[in-house]
């Protein structure tokens, strides 16, 4: 006899989707720092603004 | 249903729902790509495709797995229910277009294989390096899998529970597919956007699953022991039963479906449809036959067997009606096996 198993399998989402949401987030926080066009070696040194006068 | 094997049962509907569903995936792309062009004129063609296949696969996999909760919460998406599986044969392809667009920019050209490198390029110790491409392959196989075994034929041929059972490995792919996106695309792309997409798609998904689940418990719990006979359990009260309406119990840990027709018939058979496990408590009764609502299946309500010529049937149940009270045995009979319908003084 086949079983059914329409509604017990959904309440699989009360571990399936906080573990989404916490891996989102996990991937989220430790997002690297790129580096900008800026800071890369070799960039144009950043013009010094001139004292005021 | 069909008792020849054929490609694809194409009906009117069928190809219209597909012929609009090709409509809007390209509609899609052109505007994805457009868009993207416009607004940031510093990526390529091939990135944009790339990113529109990616974007229109996942969120066809959203709607993929919202059709579900929603056609048991309102029978409208039903039409939707019907043809999930070619949605899911085109998510498939999408993906797989995605897939070959990303060996062909970042892994083809080198001395290494393509396919190795998509294994090797990420593997390092640092966050930035995370294997998400090896999550993605991973995940494109299932969906290979589960498109490749779509068709009836196969459904057939494994039987229902195992291609179900298969079938739920979508649940495996789909986390497989949220760590290819949050340590893939949404290292690089800071934009709130694709971030926010992603999570409010999975809380919807979430919310939609456990919302129908929660609603359906009731349904499962176990009909009582009668008091007087241990074989058999208390289901309903004969009054509880309107002609033609199907009322769902579980039995034995069994889905059933108590039906009463033709006035004063009173028959129990299997509340699952062989097709896909459909919920047969929740069909009509039509032309004398209890019929499923997800495909249509039909099942005659005194020995469970599908009107000719079809040879699908199911398990039937002996039932008694003693005090006003309906009785179903706790244990079934084997598929196709004939019950007297119990009479009901009404």
């Amino acid at each position: 006899m086949q079983h059914y198993h329409r509604n017990r399998h959904r309440m699989f989402w009360l571990v399936l989707g906080p573990l989404a949401l916490l891996l989102l987030a996990a991937a989220l926080i430790s997002r690297p720092k790129w580096p900008t066009m800026d800071t890369l070696p070799g960039a144009p040194a950043k013009p010094v603004p001139s004292p005021p006068r | 249903m069909s008792v020849a094997y054929q490609a694809v049962g194409w009906n009117a509907f069928k190809k219209r729902h597909d012929l609009v569903l090709v409509a809007a995936i390209l509609a899609f792309i052109a505007i994805f790509v457009g868009v993207g062009l416009a607004i940031q004129p510093t990526f390529t063609v091939e990135i944009l495709l790339m990113r529109a296949f990616a974007v229109a696969a996942i969120t066809l996999l959203h709607i993929i797995l919202a059709i579900g909760p929603l056609a048991r919460l309102n029978d409208r998406w039903l039409p939707l229910l019907y043809n999930r599986r070619h949605l899911g044969v085109a998510m498939f392809l999408l993906a797989f277009i995605h897939s070959a667009l990303a060996i062909l920019t970042y892994h083809v050209g080198s001395a290494l294989n393509p396919i190795v490198s998509i294994f090797t390029s990420d593997a390092g110790a640092r966050m930035s390096a995370f294997p998400f491409q090896t999550f993605g392959f991973g995940a494109l196989m299932i969906l290979f899998v589960m498109a490749a075994t779509s068709h009836d034929f196969w459904l057939a041929n494994l039987t229902a529970p195992v291609w179900k059972t298969l079938h739920m490995l979508v649940y495996v792919a789909y986390i497989m597919l949220v760590i290819h996106v949050a340590f893939g695309v949404l290292q690089s792309e800071t934009s709130p956007v694709y971030a926010s997409l992603m999570g409010l798609g999975i809380l919807g998904i979430m919310g939609l699953h456990l919302r129908t689940g929660w609603g359906q418990v009731g349904l499962e719990t176990e009909a009582p022991i009668c008091e007087d006979d241990d074989d058999f359990v208390d289901v309903c009260a004969l009054a509880d039963l309107e002609e033609n309406l199907p009322f769902g119990a579980s039995v034995g840990g069994e889905r059933v479906a108590v039906i009463r027709y033709e006035g004063n018939k009173v028959s129990c058979i299997s509340g699952v449809c062989q097709h896909q496990n459909g919920p047969l408590a929740e069909g009509q009764f039509k032309h004398g036959c209890l019929t499923c609502p997800w495909h249509g299946y039909q099942y005659k309500p005194h020995d469970g067997t599908s009107p000719e010529p079809f040879t699908e049937k199911i398990p039937t149940f002996n039932l008694k009606i003693v005090d006003g009270r309906v009785l179903v045995k706790n244990k079934p009979n084997p598929a196709g096996t004939p019950v007297e319908p119990a009479i009901c003084p009404c």
